[in-house]
């Protein structure tokens, strides 16, 4: 009993030094807040050895925090303004004082539509506070893949059980979703991305969509349609990204809408481009009026080649670093001229700046034959190659590495490989890493390595033949399949 | 033909002229005077941090240097974090030092050395709570508890998701 009681006077002393330091951390944190209160701030700040620097350099600073690594998911910057304006008061009035941190728009639109009007309100502040800036804008949609699953999983479960309407309406999920289910629109999607459009379009320096991949339809559809596009010019915009569509359906649509000579009802959603300087449409069959583009600018192209038009367009861009295009159209440019109003001169294809060349589907006749491109180092043929169009192949003098992904071996010509490094031994005299991804590449590797032996040909250089044990279906550099 | 630099402590480096002219400052000094021998003051650089900053002009001696004229479309492709494991290794100093040579670098006009003294301060506060930037660099909380509501308040839409 007694030791019972000794314990609970402990207790209790305890519970009187807690409170006596409760009471003096209180006083303490008291006294802090009024000496920080009464200090200069300047002064507190100063303590810090980042003051130091002075606030142009801070802001570079705090424009290197607002880039993302590639290929993540964005962080929206939003939040890491946010951040730095929690940290301290010169840090808070540098950002808020300064546009140019704001310019910068990056956020993926979330896939629970509950968020969606948060970011909404975050574009219109950063439109708002950015001033006069140039924008750049980084949009991330590849979210909304599963919930476009989801929501046609929950439609399904509402629908009545005529199984042919229920199919028809979810061939069109946007239409259904709006008309039976408004809170659940696709358009809400949009709202982030139509707060951008208008007035805003005349500030675009950079504009980068990663779409998601849906089957049925396309959210760049909707976004860059007449009624929600961006009507005005876009006289700043040097950037111009778009990801990863791979719509079937948008793609025969496309073709209807060429060959049907509808062409002319199709509306640019870009229509002048004049600062461009690099135009990457990854998978996005998307027109464009190549004749206002200035192509001298061009630093970095990927295009769908789908006309002559657009591939003269890409021929023509000599500045151009990177160059990837898909070529539609057989075309042979052997004897080929640019026509002008005033002339026609024979094609040249000389790429001073080119080190990186992707071909898909369809490689013009001539093209290797004739290109002149000194430090061109990396080839990519991509579910293409006719061996014909390169039996021949002028000299590249820096290449080091060649592509051949999922080549055709029809049209009776069986041996490519064979016939690629034979083309190698002559014109690349740097060739050192050859790969191959294509069904049977082991075999036919071994069977042009030893050809090679016996004809007494040597790749000097070449270090290295790497093939791919992949299925076509799962490289992911092929687009639309 | 090397160089003579004079530090704000009063200390000599004599240098290549090719290492000293990544300095964009000095090298147009060295336009304007012409052949000479005079020794060119540095009054903004102390000696630790010149030595550093020389280390780092020397190893990318062979560096193209930038024009200044480049579109912003490349700048802005090249505004990734990414730093060179060497320039990594240079850059791995104290934070006095680390600030000394960015001021060094914006004095001295040598814009990759900024580069990699910014994206490495960025790298520094990215991902960390305005708590942990403040611990990271000895910063006081100046906010009173109602000034830093008003700043959430202002900026609920950029609650952390």
């Amino acid at each position: 009993m007694s030791s019972i009681i000794h314990e609970d006077m402990g207790v209790a002393s305890l519970e009187q030094q807690l409170d006596a330091s409760i009471a003096f951390k209180a006083l303490l944190e008291d006294d802090i807040s009024r000496m920080i209160k009464n200090s200069p701030r300047e002064e507190l700040y100063s303590y810090s050895p980042i003051s130091n620097l002075p606030n142009e350099l801070l802001v570079s600073i705090f424009h290197a925090v607002l880039t993302d690594p590639p290929n993540s998911i964005p962080t929206m910057t939003a939040i890491i303004t946010r951040h730095l304006m929690l940290v301290c008061h010169p840090w808070n009035n540098i950002v808020r004082e300064t546009a140019s941190l704001w310019s910068v728009i990056r956020f993926a639109v979330p896939a629970d539509l509950r968020r969606v009007p948060v970011y909404t309100e975050y574009v219109r502040t950063c439109v708002k506070r950015s001033g006069s800036c140039p924008l750049d804008i980084y949009i991330d949609l590849r979210q909304l893949g599963n919930l476009h699953a989801r929501q046609l999983d929950a439609v399904r479960s509402i629908l009545p059980d005529d199984e042919n309407g229920s199919r028809d309406h979810i061939s069109t999920p946007y239409v259904l979703l709006g008309y039976r289910w408004p809170n659940l629109s696709f358009m809400q999607y949009l709202a982030p991305m139509v707060a951008l459009s208008g007035p805003t379009a005349a500030r675009w320096r950079t504009l980068e969509v990663k779409g998601a991949s849906w089957d049925e339809d396309s959210i760049f559809r909707r976004m860059f349609s007449q009624r929600y596009a961006f009507f005005e010019p876009t006289p700043l915009l040097e950037k111009l990204v778009l990801h990863d569509w791979r719509t079937r359906r948008w793609w025969k649509q496309r073709f209807l809408i060429e060959y049907s000579g509808w062409k002319r009802c199709w509306h640019p959603p870009f229509p002048f481009l004049p600062r461009i300087t690099e135009l990457i449409l990854a998978n996005v069959p998307m027109a464009l009026d190549y004749t206002n583009i200035d192509h001298t600018r061009i630093k970095r192209l990927d295009i769908i080649c789908h006309d002559i038009a657009s591939l003269e367009f890409a021929l023509q861009c000599r500045s151009v670093e990177y160059l990837k295009i898909a070529v539609l159209t057989h075309v042979d440019l052997t004897h080929f001229k640019w026509t002008t109003e005033r002339d026609s001169t024979v094609i040249t294809l000389y790429y001073p700046c080119l080190t990186r060349l992707g071909i898909h589907r369809q490689l013009p006749q001539g093209f290797m034959e004739n290109i002149d491109a000194p430090v061109l180092q990396t080839v990519v043929f991509l579910d293409c190659f006719y061996p014909e169009t390169i039996r021949r192949c002028a000299v590249l003098p820096c290449l080091k590495r060649v592509e051949l992904r999922w080549p055709y071996v029809h049209n009776g010509w069986p041996h490519l490989v064979l016939h690629l490094l034979r083309m190698l031994s002559g014109s690349c005299p740097e060739m050192e890493q050859v790969l191959y991804a294509g069904e049977g590449a082991a075999n036919e590797i071994e069977r042009a390595l030893v050809t090679l032996k016996d004809e007494g040909i040597v790749i000097p250089r070449l270090r290295e033949i790497i093939l791919v044990h992949q299925n076509y279906d799962e490289d992911p550099d092929i687009p639309d399949r | 033909m090397p160089v003579l630099l004079v530090t704000s402590d009063n200390e000599q480096f004599r240098v290549e002229k090719v290492v000293a002219q990544r300095s964009v400052l000095i090298k147009n000094m060295l336009e304007d005077v012409g052949e000479s021998d005079q020794p060119i003051p540095l009054p903004n650089v102390t000696a630790p941090v010149l030595k550093k900053v020389l280390e780092y002009c020397d190893h990318h001696q062979t560096d193209p240097l930038p024009t200044g004229d480049e579109p912003s479309a490349d700048e802005s492709r090249k505004r990734t974090t990414d730093i060179s494991e060497w320039d990594q290794k240079f850059i791995t100093v104290d934070q006095e030092m680390l600030f000394e040579i960015i001021l060094a670098a914006n004095y001295l006009d040598i814009k990759p050395l900024l580069d990699v003294g910014c994206k490495t301060v960025a790298n520094m506060i990215k991902g960390k709570s305005p708590e942990e930037i403040r611990k990271l660099f000895n910063i006081v909380n100046d906010f009173t508890p109602e000034e830093e509501a008003q700043i959430k308040k202002e900026n609920e839409w950029a609650e952390d998701r």
